[in-house]
C-alpha cells in the first residue's frame, strides 16, 4: 500500500508536465516600457514602445526596440510578440515613461493594469517625458536605456532629486483622497535623456511641473529628506552670495490650524541642519554671527522658493504634498465628507516656517 | 503512542490551524467590511475568540477532560449520535477541501496560469494523505518544524517600516465599511481551528495543570500575526488601494527588494503550502476520528480516502475563485457555528448528566 | 543451526563411545571440531603427557612465551594440578565452550580428563592513528581502532569511574562478533540499555561486519533514507556522550561506534565546538546548519529560478545569467542534473581510487570538465559556481552518511524544482520533514530539540553555549540523573 501510493506519487508528477516553463535565456526580458497619445487616429489608441535588452553573448546590438499601436496594455503586448522570436514577459519591467500628453489626459487604466498583472512588480519607476517618451527611449550615447533610465531614477530618488515613483506609490496617492501623486519628469538636453524635475499629477492627470532647483525644495516639503543639498542664491549686501548648504536632517511638520470648526490655516514646519561646505563669501563663516547669517540666508531662501511652489500647486489645483490628509485628520468623518476638498486649499492660506542649523562648515573655519 | 502532545506543541498547532490563505487576504477583508482602522475589529473578533475558547476551557474543567465522544454517548446512544457524527466529518471535510482548492487557486494566478488545478490539489492531498497517516503525536512535531520554516516571514515587515505613515492610516473609527456583519463573520472564521481541542482532550500532556492556557496563547499568536500584518497594510496602502489590492500581503512581500533577490513573493508564498497542509491534516484528522466512531467496521486506510474523495466530489463546481469565496463563505459560517454550539451542547450535556446523577443519588 | 547441530553430534559421540576414556574422547573431539583447521597449532608434550592447542595469530607471542611455555617446563608432571588450579587457568570438559574459548585466542591444555584454558589473546593490530574521516584541529587526535578492548581502554583511560558498564552481547550466526554496550550506571537510562541489548540479540543474520551495518540492523526505521545513530570514531567524544546519558555501542572489529539515541541535528556537531571558544564553536555550527541548507536548495533554487521565476532575479545578476545560459542547449534541469551527476562521479572516484591517482581525479574535474565544459557551452558558469558551492557545503557536515543522505534528497529537490518550481522545492521540503519527523532513534524523537522542543537542550543545538550554562543532560536521553 505504502509503497504502491509512493510509486504512484511519483509517477504522477514526473509524467505530468507543466507548461508554465519560462526558461530565461529563451525569453524576451521587457526592461522599460513607455506609452504615447495616438488618439487622433483613433480614440483611445496608444503607441506602446517595449524596450529588450539582449544580454546572449551572440548577441550584435545590446537591446532591441519594439514599437505597437493598441489601445490595451495586454493588446499592445500581443502586438509586440508578434514581431520577435523570443517570448515577451513582463516580470522585469524597471521603469514605464508616460508621453506628456498621455499623462496629461490620464494614465490610471495603464497603472491599474500593471498592478493588476501579477508578473509585474509594485516597484516600477513610473515618469513622465517631455514630448515623446518614444524620443527618450531612441536617445543616443546610450547602451541599454531600460538600465539607464532605472538606475538614474533610483540614484536621483536617493539623492532626493526627485520624488520616489515606485507605481505602487504612484497608485497609492492616487486612490488616497488626501494627496495627489507626482512623478519624476525626463526629458533630452541634447539628445541625452536627462532629468527635468517633477510632473505635478491632479488625480491621474499630469497638470504641471516642477523644475530641478524647485524639485528640491518640494521635496523637503514632501517628506524626511534624509540627506540632500541646496545652493542659496541670496543677495548679501550689494553683492549675490552662494552658499552650498548639505543637509541630512530634514523633518517636516503640517499643523493644521482650526478656530471652532474652521480651519483657518495649514503651517508647514520644516527643520534642517545640515553643513555649509561652499561659500562665496570671502574669511571666516565659522563664527556664531556669521553661522546665523547663514542659517537667516538658507531660511530666507527656502521660504522664497517654498512659496513659488505653493503658487505653482495653487495655480494646477493639485494637493501634492499630501496637505489634505492633515485636514482630514484634523476633522471628524462627517466633517471631511461634507469638505469641498477641491478649493479648501485654494481658500486656505498656507504659511512656512523654516528653521535652519548649521551644524559645522567642513574641514575650514 | 504513549507520547502526549505538550501544552507548548498544542499552542503552536492551534496557531498553524488558525492562520492559513486567509492571512494573505485579510487586510483587505478588513479595508472593505469595517473601513478604516479595520484592524481594531481584529483585536474585538479576537475577544470573541476567547470567550468561545472559554466555553471549551470549561467543558474540559466541567467534564475531566473527557471528550467529545464520552461526553455524548454518555446521554445519547451511539446508534443515536453516528449520523451527527458523519455529517460533522463530511462538513469538516469539505471546508478543507475548499481552504485547499482557495490556495491553489492563488497558486495559479502568481505563477502556474496554464497548468491545471487539480494537479496542485492532487499534490497536496498526497501530502496530506502521507501526514494524516502518522499519528498526531507526530503531526505536532511536524507542525513545529513548519511552524519554524513559516514565522519568520511576519519579521519582513521590518523591511515596510520606512514606507509606512500615520497619516494614512485616519482617525476615523470604522467609517466607510460595507457590512460589518459578514465582516465580523468572515473575520471570525479567519480565527477558527481552536475547536479542533474539543477532539484532542485525551491526547494532550495533562501533568501541567494549567495546559489550557496554551489554547489561548495559540490564539494570541494568531491574533498578533493578524493586528500587526492589518496594522501594517493600514499604514503602507491607502485605504481605496488595499480595498482594490486581492492580496495584500503578496505585494507587501514582492516590494521587498534587497541586493541578492527580489521580488520573493511566490516563493514566500509557497511556504504557506506548509500552513494548509497543517489545517487540512487536522480537520482531516479530526473528521475520521468522527467517521471511524459512527462506522467502526471500515479499515482505517480507507477513511481518509472516502472522506477527500466525498469532499472534492461535493466541491466538484467549486472552482473559479469566486464560486470558492461563496462556498467559502457558506461552510466557514458553518464551521463558526459549529465551533460555538459544540461547547454549548457539550456543556448542555453535561448540565443534564450531573442533574440526573444528583437526582438519583 | 550449526551450534545445535554440534550439541547433537556431542550427544550421540557421549553415548556411543561411553567406554573409551574421557581423555580421548576430548582429544578426538576438539581434533573434530578443527578438523581442516590447517592455522590449528597442535603440540604434544610427551614428557608432561600433555596436548596444547591455540591460533598462534590469536595470541600474544610474549604471553605465549611467559604464561605458558616458561611454567610448563620448569614443572615436573605431578606438579602440573597445582600450577593448573591458579586463577589463570580454568578448567573445563564442555566441547563447545572449550571451541569458543580457543577461537577466541586462548590456548587450551589437554591434561588427563580435562583442559585446561588460558587467555593469551593479543593479535596484531593497527596502532593508534589519528581518524582519516574525522579530522580534528584542537582536542585529541587518536581515534579507534578495529579492536574492542584497545577501543575500550581508550574510553576507559578518559572516563576513569566504575559506574562505566559494559555488557557484551553476540551477533551474527556464523560470524559471532562481539557487541559491547557502553553505558554509565545512574546517568544513562538503564531502561533503553535494556532494550538494545534485546534488540541486538535479535537480530537474526548470518555476519556483521562494521558498527554501521549494526547500526542499520538496530535501527528503529530501517527504510529511512536518514542514519538514525551517528558514529563516531573518536574516543573524547564518545566519552562526552556516555556522560550525558547515551549509550555507546562498540562492534569489535570496527573503528566506529555507535552512540544512541541520537538526534538529526547531532550529525551536525563536531568535537571542534567543544574545544574552541564558545562563540567561535557556535558560529562554526551555525555555518554548518547553513552549509545544509546550501546543499539541499541551492541548486533546486538556481533550476526554479531560472526555469520558471525569472523575475526574482534583481537586475545586476540577469545579465551574468542570461549571458552564461545563453549557449547551453539543454533547459537547467537537465543541465543542473548532468553537472550534479558528474561531480559525485569525481566524489566517487576519488574516494574509490589510491591517493596517488586520486589527485589525477582533481586535475581532470576541475579543469577538464570544469573549464570545457563552460568553453564548449555545455553548462554555464553560474551553474558551476552553485553545484561547486553547494558540494563543498554537504563535504561541511562531519558525518559521511549524513552528507551522503543529504547529497541524495538533493537530487530529488532538483527534479521537483524542475517540475514544479518554487512549489516543487516546498513539496520536497514539506516530504522531507514530515519524513524526518516521524523518525525516532531508539525510541527518541529524532528533531529533538527543535520538535518536540525542549528548551533546555537548545543550549547545545544551534549554538553552542558556554559550559557554566550547560548543565543539564538532554532530555532525550532520558537520563536517571536529575539535574
Amino acid at each position: 500500500m505504502r509503497k504502491m501510493s509512493c510509486v504512484v506519487t511519483l509517477a504522477f508528477i514526473l509524467l505530468t508536465g507543466c507548461n508554465d516553463q519560462k526558461i530565461i535565456e529563451q525569453l524576451g526580458i521587457v526592461s522599460l516600457i513607455s506609452y504615447d497619445d495616438i488618439s487622433e487616429s483613433e480614440e483611445h489608441k496608444m503607441k506602446v514602445t517595449a524596450v529588450i535588452p539582449d544580454y546572449s553573448i551572440e548577441a550584435t546590438s545590446e537591446q532591441e526596440i519594439l514599437e505597437a499601436e493598441a489601445s490595451l496594455m495586454k493588446e499592445a503586448e500581443e502586438k509586440l510578440a508578434n514581431q520577435t522570436r523570443q517570448k515577451l514577459v513582463n516580470g522585469q519591467i524597471r521603469s514605464v515613461i508616460f508621453g506628456e500628453d498621455l499623462a496629461s489626459k490620464g494614465i490610471k487604466d495603464i497603472i491599474q493594469a500593471m498592478e493588476r498583472e501579477q508578473e509585474i512588480g509594485s516597484r516600477v519607476k513610473a515618469m513622465v517625458a517631455e514630448g515623446e517618451a518614444v524620443a527618450i527611449l531612441k536617445s543616443t550615447g546610450v547602451e541599454n536605456i531600460g538600465d539607464y533610465m532605472e538606475k538614474m531614477i533610483k540614484k536621483a530618488a536617493e539623492e532626493y532629486l526627485v520624488p520616489n515613483s515606485d507605481i505602487h506609490i504612484f497608485y497609492r496617492d492616487l486612490l488616497d483622497d488626501g494627496i495627489d501623486p507626482v512623478t519624476p519628469l525626463i526629458g533630452l538636453t541634447e539628445g541625452r535623456a536627462n532629468l527635468k524635475g517633477t510632473a505635478l499629477f491632479k488625480d491621474d492627470r499630469y497638470v504641471g511641473s516642477l523644475n530641478s532647483e524647485l524639485s528640491r525644495i518640494f521635496l523637503t516639503l514632501y517628506g524626511k529628506v534624509n540627506s540632500s543639498e541646496l545652493t542659496v542664491k541670496m543677495p548679501d549686501g550689494e553683492h549675490m552670495r552662494y552658499i552650498n548648504f548639505n543637509y541630512n536632517e530634514s523633518d517636516r511638520d503640517v499643523k493644521v490650524k482650526k478656530k471652532g470648526k474652521d480651519i483657518t490655516g495649514i503651517e508647514i514646519k520644516i527643520d534642517l541642519k545640515g553643513s555649509v561646505l561652499e561659500d562665496t563669501k570671502e574669511g571666516v563663516i565659522s563664527s556664531p554671527e556669521e553661522s546665523k547669517k547663514i542659517e537667516k540666508l538658507t531660511e530666507d531662501y527656502i521660504t522664497q522658493n517654498g512659496e513659488k511652489v505653493l503658487s505653482i500647486l495653487k495655480e494646477n489645483r493639485t494637493d501634492s504634498l499630501g496637505l489634505k490628509q492633515y485636514v482630514r485628520n484634523s476633522l471628524s468623518f462627517k466633517e471631511w465628507k461634507a469638505l469641498d476638498k477641491d478649493s479648501i486649499l485654494q481658500t486656505t492660506p498656507i504659511t512656512l516656517s523654516v528653521d535652519v542649523k548649521v551644524k559645522d562648515t567642513g574641514m575650514m573655519q | 503512542m504513549s507520547e502526549k502532545i505538550a501544552p507548548f506543541h498544542l499552542a503552536i498547532l492551534i496557531y498553524m490551524i488558525q492562520s492559513g490563505v486567509t492571512l494573505t487576504k485579510l487586510p483587505r477583508l478588513l479595508a472593505v467590511d469595517f473601513g478604516t482602522n479595520g484592524w481594531i475589529m481584529v483585536i474585538l473578533v479576537s475577544f470573541v475568540a476567547c470567550c468561545n475558547i472559554f466555553l471549551i476551557g470549561l467543558v474540559n474543567r466541567i467534564g475531566g477532560g473527557k471528550d467529545l465522544f464520552d461526553i455524548m454517548e454518555a446521554l445519547i446512544p451511539r446508534g443515536v449520535m453516528a449520523p451527527f457524527y458523519l455529517l460533522l466529518a463530511f462538513i469538516y471535510s469539505v471546508l478543507v477541501i475548499l481552504i485547499g482548492k482557495d490556495y491553489v487557486v492563488i497558486t495559479q494566478v502568481l505563477s502556474f496560469q496554464n497548468t491545471n488545478a487539480y494537479y496542485f490539489i492532487i499534490i497536496m492531498l498526497l501530502l496530506v494523505i502521507y501526514l494524516v497517516s502518522k499519528d498526531v503525536y507526530t503531526i505536532t512535531k511536524v507542525t513545529a518544524v513548519f511552524f519554524v520554516f513559516t514565522v519568520w516571514m511576519t519579521l519582513l515587515i521590518f523591511y515596510h517600516i520606512p514606507y509606512m505613515s500615520f497619516t494614512r492610516m485616519t482617525p476615523f473609527f470604522l467609517a466607510e465599511g460595507e457590512n460589518f456583519l459578514l465582516g465580523f463573520i468572515n473575520l471570525f472564521t479567519a480565527f477558527l481551528g481552536f475547536e479542533i481541542v474539543v477532539f484532542l482532550f485525551p491526547y494532550i500532556d495533562r501533568s501541567k495543570k494549567n495546559w489550557f492556557r496554551s489554547v489561548y496563547i495559540g490564539n494570541m499568536i494568531t491574533t498578533f500575526i493578524y493586528l500587526v500584518i492589518s496594522i501594517v497594510s493600514y499604514m503602507f496602502f491607502s485605504l481605496e488601494q488595499l480595498k482594490l489590492t486581492s492580496f495584500p500581503v503578496l505585494n507587501l512581500i514582492a516590494f521587498i527588494e534587497i541586493e541578492l533577490i527580489e521580488r520573493i513573493e511566490s516563493f514566500i508564498f509557497t511556504l504557506f503550502l506548509m500552513k494548509i497542509v497543517v489545517s487540512i491534516v487536522m480537520y482531516i484528522w479530526v473528521a475520521k476520528l468522527l467517521f471511524k466512531r459512527a462506522l467502526p467496521v471500515v479499515p482505517d486506510k480507507w477513511v481518509t480516502l472516502i472522506l477527500i474523495f466525498s469532499g472534492l466530489a461535493i466541491t466538484f463546481n467549486a472552482n473559479l475563485e469566486y464560486e470558492i469565496g461563496e462556498w467559502l463563505n457558506i461552510f466557514g459560517l458553518i464551521g463558526a457555528s459549529i465551533a460555538i454550539a459544540l461547547p454549548l451542547i457539550m456543556l448542555t450535556v453535561l448540565g443534564i448528566l450531573k442533574i440526573r446523577r444528583r437526582n438519583r443519588a | 543451526m550449526v551450534r545445535r547441530s554440534i550439541k547433537r553430534r556431542r550427544k550421540l559421540q557421549e553415548s556411543e563411545e561411553k567406554d573409551l576414556t574421557n581423555e580421548a574422547t576430548l582429544l578426538e573431539q576438539i581434533e573434530h571440531q578443527f578438523e581442516g583447521c590447517a592455522d590449528l597449532s597442535k603440540r604434544f608434550l610427551p614428557d608432561l603427557q600433555l596436548h596444547l592447542f591455540y591460533f598462534q595469530h590469536l595470541l600474544d607471542d610474549e604471553m605465549f612465551q611467559t604464561e605458558l611455555l616458561k611454567p610448563l617446563y620448569q614443572v615436573r608432571e605431578d606438579e602440573m594440578l597445582t600450577v593448573f588450579n591458579r586463577f589463570t587457568y580454568m578448567a573445563s570438559d564442555d566441547i563447545h565452550e572449550i571451541t569458543q574459548k580457543i577461537l577466541n585466542g586462548y590456548a587450551g591444555i589437554l591434561f588427563q580428563d580435562k583442559v585446561y584454558l588460558i587467555d593469551l589473546y593479543g593479535p596484531k593490530e593497527r596502532s593508534i592513528e589519528p581518524s582519516e574521516t574525522e579530522g580534528t584541529i584542537n582536542g585529541p587526535h587518536d581515534a579507534f581502532v578495529e579492536s574492542s578492548s584497545t577501543n575500550l581502554s581508550l574510553i576507559r583511560r578518559r572516563l576513569k569511574s566504575s559506574d562505566l558498564k559494559a555488557l557484551d552481547v553476540s551477533v551474527g550466526e556464523v560470524t559471532n562478533g562481539t557487541v559491547t554496550l557502553l553505558y554509565i550506571q545512574g546517568i544513562a537510562n538503564e531502561e533503553l540499555v535494556e532494550r538494545l541489548k534485546t534488540r541486538v540479540q535479535s537480530i537474526k543474520i548470518d555476519g556483521v561486519y562494521d558498527s554501521h551495518m549494526l547500526s542499520q540492523l538496530i535501527e528503529d526505521h530501517p527504510y529511512s533514507l536518514f542514519p538514525q545513530h551517528v558514529l563516531n570514531e573518536k574516543p573524547d567524544s564518545v566519552t562526552a556522550e556516555l556522560v550525558e546519558g547515551k549509550v555507546a555501542i562498540l562492534f569489535d572489529g570496527s573503528p566506529s561506534v555507535i552512540i544512541t539515541p541520537s538526534t538529526f541535528f547531532d550529525f551536525f556537531q563536531a568535537g571542534d565546538d567543544y574545544y574552541q571558544r564558545w562563540l567561535t564553536g557556535s558560529a562554526t555550527r551555525l555555518l554548518r546548519f547553513a552549509a545544509f541548507l546550501i546543499t539541499i536548495l541551492l541548486t533546486a533554487l538556481y533550476v526554479s529560478v531560472t526555469t520558471y521565476q525569472y523575475e526574482m532575479i534583481p537586475e545586476s545578476l540577469l545579465q551574468t545569467l542570461v549571458e552564461s545560459r545563453s549557449r547551453v542547449p539543454f533547459a537547467p534541469i537537465y543541465e543542473a542534473l548532468m553537472m550534479e551527476i558528474t561531480l559525485e562521479l569525481l566524489r566517487e572516484a576519488g574516494a574509490r581510487l589510491p591517493t596517488k591517482i586520486g589527485q589525477t581525479i582533481g586535475i581532470v574535474g576541475g579543469i577538464v570538465i570544469g573549464q570545457a565544459a563552460v568553453q564548449a557551452g555545455f553548462t554555464s558558469n553560474v551553474l558551476i559556481i552553485v553545484v561547486a558551492s553547494s558540494a563543498i557545503s554537504s563535504f561541511v557536515i562531519p558525518s559521511y552518511v549524513m552528507s551522503a543522505s543529504i547529497r541524495l534528497t538533493r537530487f530529488g529537490l532538483i527534479i521537483l524544482a524542475g517540475i514544479l518550481g518554487n512549489f516543487g522545492i516546498m513539496v520536497g521540503l514539506t516530504v522531507l520533514i514530515i519524513h524526518i519527523c516521524g523518525l525516532t532513534s531508539a525510541g527518541a524523537p529524532y528533531t529533538a530539540p527543535l520538535s518536540p522542543f525542549f528548551k533546555k537542550d537548545w543550549r547545545d543545538f544551534l549554538i553552542r553555549a558556554p559550559f557554566s550554562s550547560m548543565k543539564t543532560k538532554p532530555t532525550i536521553s532520558k537520563s536517571s540523573q536529575k539535574r
